[in-house]
């Protein structure tokens, strides 16, 4: 039993927003539509621009990379009334179904970490760029709503691989999510948090680590690290309210 | 049983309760969410052998090598290729989605031209061709034939100047230096032997930088994060900015001075270093004006500094002790790519601190870089003398081509129109998008784009090795795209071709024995290739040759003109007249490589800035909340902002990281809907650069 997990460390992230597209490139996630704004777009993984609320020059801005944090209690699971959560207990990978998903947004209204999207229009590529996709992941209907899977598709090549090989047991070299991979500064660890000899599992027991909001004992598999303790203050507190309240500071 | 209503009933209420138990009504309403969800317009997706290829991505000067991994031919991600020699597995933002620039909504697939009512019309290759040979030969006396090439270095920039060279009047046009601008002033003050020079940035201890985006893709971006998140010493960075850029707020320690007044930090903190003695004197002692040097920073102990700047006195200490107790340390100008380029004073006065830091010619400074070589019979070419477009006089330029590739880097439209004959000038674009000063063109001639054909990588300009490598042809070109180097074929009239020049390149290299090629399978020496054709081969599936550091001595004279342009700097604490009491904000302009409003960004890039907060685009303006309370703008609002130069729209979003009386604006993206630069209003200096404009904000009803 794996438990894929990460360990961002935001004294690395610049904020370039690499991850972000290269998610979207990965999982076939449409350009915006005209009409889309930070409200009704679709990022499985989105970096967030926060700051200290000091006055100027003693404000600091950093970078708070979110996605969906698999959690091990899982709101969405818990709300979703058609099963369209998958919650893999062999990879703790939490995953959407959108075969079964039926529009109801219950889950995103559940969701403590806004990381869950519905796709509001259909998904649409400039002409041509359809050719581009990615072969291995389905697009989205609208009406259906889609969040990060740590990139499942490369999950089952890793396994389909090593199932060839005739083993059961995933080479971690061989699974690497696109955000992880993209990341210029390598502030992004993946990894099994179930093996205490793997790199992620080593950095999720720093003693600058925590988890978002963890007062909420959702018992999520992302991690951050900052040596900065405003940024760890913050984490327990609302993403959103945080935001609104750093641009009105 | 009777044939009763009520066993009816029961028959058929027994019958809906039975088909629930079976997989019939759950089988249905699965298809009918499988079949809703595979409508006709949902794009199948590619199918067909897997494969990996690399190339080079060639969107900015960085070079960075691209693993690209394909269905059939068709690539459908991109990733940065580990254990290359210049970007070690690193692709920023632009790189990742690079292979969806095909088909960009403003890609310009075949020849267009200007119609009557303004917009670009298709238009034969052979007319546009006889229509521009046509105003190249009745140019009027004085005036001359131009061509502006973003991406200098190349064998593509030679060919342009060759083209030139046909032309007894014409010149070959560079925009103003933003990365290089603190190299080329270095350059003017000695006699470098070994020709260009670099920032050694993957050996420095420290490095202080004045809006230089060190941390947001900034020269070779790989090697900046190799020096910074280097286990055991990483470097310190001293960012001087008035924005809170990412590299500023990420910067050991930033120094946020008011706009314009950048110079006087950097003299401050020279004052500083000389005074407590941090470095030693014979740094300096070698330069020809190092007396009226330190006559000239006496005057700019970090007191008076403070109140010109609004930088504690503390500070610029604690950033000038920071870099002397972490040497090597360079000081690294240029500002950003949205801002322009720093002026001639800032300039010099962070000459100066490399100098005293003892950065020149010093490993983890400044070293010079040996060019590759050139095959020899290229140097008998006739080239056209070569100019920064802010250097030509204005009204000049009788028919300006653009070249086919954008350097990243923001260059407003003011600047090149103002150059060309009033309601004369004819301006020609290669460049395959119709976006930043393409917009503005009567012809346009689009070249291939990214992926789309075999591409030079030349030496990224601030490298201390010189490179080379090829990015190879992944995707069919289409019918209507022009290769330039056939549009200069036909208005010379002789035949030019690239491929074969950039053949004889690889064989001169190859002649040269110097250097390396490294690609996937490792690095082997040059002399392992037996011939050129065996080097080319080499490099255009992926390779890239990279040549030795040159070993170099210091240089023994260094002419350091201090008195030439002292009066500039002092014009920061004796301003020459009032601040414009009209415009009392000071409008900056920011942007980073790439996204500067002069070439379109990928598709996907909706995600930074249409879909997050995470960057923004050309609509929005950030403003402090005191700022904005002044002007009585609330977050969200619509504004005007104006300046002497014009007025633009914007979207207010008000930022408690922004200066108090500065606007922030970026140059680009600019969005599906934008069709206008914040440049455009903002004011050139003589030095051709716009990073402060005075400006004032109002809302909009």
């Amino acid at each position: 039993m794996s438990r894929y997990g990460m360990v961002i460390d935001l004294d690395k992230c610049n904020g370039c927003g690499a991850c972000m597209v290269a998610c979207a490139v990965e999982n076939n996630v449409p350009p915006a539509n005209a009409d889309a704004t930070e409200r009704t777009g679709i990022t499985w993984m989105r970096v967030f621009r926060v700051n200290n609320g000091a006055p100027y020059p003693a404000n600091r801005v950093r970078f708070i990379p979110m996605m969906c944090q698999h959690c091990a209690d899982t709101p969405c699971a818990h709300v979703c009334p058609q099963n369209a959560v998958d919650v893999d207990q062999e990879t703790g990978i939490i995953d959407q179904m959108p075969q079964r998903c039926l529009g109801c947004r219950y889950c995103m209204a559940a969701c403590p970490y806004h990381a869950r999207f519905f796709n509001w229009w259909d998904p649409a590529w400039p002409a041509g760029m359809e050719k581009a996709l990615n072969p291995s992941v389905a697009p989205r209907m609208r009406g259906v709503v889609e969040k990060c899977n740590f990139c499942h598709a490369r999950y089952q090549a890793a396994r389909a691989k090593a199932a060839g090989a005739g083993s059961r047991t995933v080479n971690p070299a061989d699974y690497t999510p696109a955000c992880v991979e993209s990341c210029p500064t390598k502030a992004i660890q993946f990894g099994d948090l179930a093996d205490p000899a793997s790199e992620v599992a080593k950095a999720s027991h720093d003693s600058n680590a925590f988890r978002l909001l963890e007062r909420l004992g959702t018992e999520s598999k992302v991690y951050y690290r900052t040596e900065q303790p405003w940024i760890r203050q913050m984490s327990d507190q609302n993403l959103v309210q945080i935001r609104k309240e750093a641009r009105h500071a | 049983m009777n044939a009763g209503r009520r066993n009816l009933l029961r028959f058929v209420g027994g019958a809906a309760a039975g088909v629930m138990i079976t997989p019939a009504p759950w089988k249905l309403i699965n298809d009918s969410a499988l079949w809703s969800q595979n409508w006709s317009w949902i794009p199948k997706l590619p199918s067909g052998p897997r494969t990996v290829k690399y190339t080079t991505c060639t969107l900015c000067p960085a070079g960075c090598g691209v693993e690209a991994r394909c269905v059939g031919e068709q690539p459908y991600g991109l990733v940065g290729v580990t254990g290359h020699p210049l970007s070690n597995g690193t692709l920023c933002p632009l790189g990742v989605g690079a292979h969806h620039l095909p088909y960009h909504p403003r890609r310009a697939s075949f020849p267009l031209k200007r119609g009557p009512v303004g917009k670009h019309v298709p238009v034969s290759f052979d007319t546009a061709i006889a229509e521009i040979s046509h105003a190249i030969e009745g140019r009027g006396r004085g005036t001359t034939l131009a061509v502006l090439d973003e991406r200098p270095g190349r064998t593509l920039s030679l060919v342009y100047r060759r083209f030139l060279g046909g032309f007894s009047d014409a010149v070959y046009l560079t925009p103003p230096a933003h990365e290089t601008v603190t190299l080329s002033m270095l350059s003017r003050m000695t006699d470098s032997p070994a020709g260009s020079l670099g920032f050694d940035i993957a050996s420095s201890r420290a490095a202080i930088s004045f809006g230089a985006p060190l941390l947001d893709g900034w020269g070779i971006p790989a090697q900046v994060n190799a020096a910074r998140y280097r286990a055991g010493s990483p470097m310190k960075i001293v960012q001087v900015e008035t924005k809170q850029s990412r590299t500023a707020s990420l910067a050991d320690l930033w120094l946020a001075p008011k706009p314009g007044t950048e110079a006087a930090v950097a003299m401050a903190i020279a004052n500083v270093l000389v005074n407590q003695n941090l470095v030693p004197a014979a740094n300096l002692d070698r330069a020809a004006g190092a007396a009226e040097y330190r006559e000239l920073i006496g005057q700019f102990p970090p007191e008076a500094v403070a109140a010109i700047t609004g930088i504690p006195p503390e500070t610029i200490v604690a950033a000038a002790q920071m870099l002397a107790v972490n040497l090597p340390a360079v000081a690294i100008g240029g500002g950003d790519a949205g801002g322009g380029a720093a002026t001639a004073s800032e300039e010099t006065a962070i000459a100066g601190l490399n100098l005293l830091l003892g950065a020149f010619h010093t490993p983890g400074g400044i070293m010079p870089r040996q060019e590759p070589p050139v095959p020899k019979e290229w140097n008998e070419w006739k080239l056209a003398p070569h100019s920064s477009i802010a250097d030509v006089p204005d009204h000049s330029i009788a028919v300006l081509i653009l070249g086919d590739s954008p350097s990243g880097d923001a260059l407003p439209w003011t600047l090149i129109a103002k150059k060309l004959v009033p309601g004369k000038g004819l301006v020609v674009s290669l460049a395959p998008f119709v976006e930043g000063p393409s917009r503005h063109a009567d012809y346009i001639l689009p070249a291939a784009a990214f992926l789309e054909t075999l591409e030079e990588v030349p030496t990224p300009p601030t490298a201390t090795t010189a490179s080379l490598s090829i990015a190879a042809a992944l995707l069919p070109v289409p019918k209507g795209v022009v290769e330039p180097a056939l549009v200069l074929s036909r208005l010379s009239g002789t035949e030019i071709a690239l491929g074969p020049l950039l053949e004889q390149r690889a064989a001169a290299i190859q002649e040269s024995k110097r250097g390396i090629v490294t690609d996937a399978a490792g690095s082997k020496p040059v002399t392992d290739f037996k011939t050129g054709d065996e080097l080319w081969k080499a490099l255009v599936a992926g390779g890239t040759w990279t040549a030795e550091l040159v070993a170099s001595k210091p240089p023994v004279h260094v002419d350091f003109q201090v008195a030439a342009i002292s009066q500039r700097v002092l014009v920061v604490i004796h301003p020459a007249s009032p601040a414009d009491a009209a415009f009392p904000l000071a409008l900056t302009p920011y942007a980073w490589r790439g996204a500067s409003g002069s070439s379109v960004l990928p598709p996907l890039f909706t995600k930074v800035y249409q879909e997050s907060l995470l960057r923004g685009s050309a609509i929005h303006c950030r403003v402090h909340p005191s700022t904005a309370a002044e002007a009585h703008v609330r977050d969200g609002d619509k504004v005007l902002v104006e300046t002497r130069c014009g007025s633009c729209e914007q979207r207010a979003w008000l930022d408690a990281s922004v200066m108090p009386g500065v606007i922030e604006v970026p140059a680009g993206p600019q969005g599906s809907k934008g069709d206008y630069s914040v440049l455009d209003v903002c004011a050139l200096d003589d030095g051709g650069t716009w990073r402060s404009s005075g400006a004032r904000i109002r809302r909009m009803s």
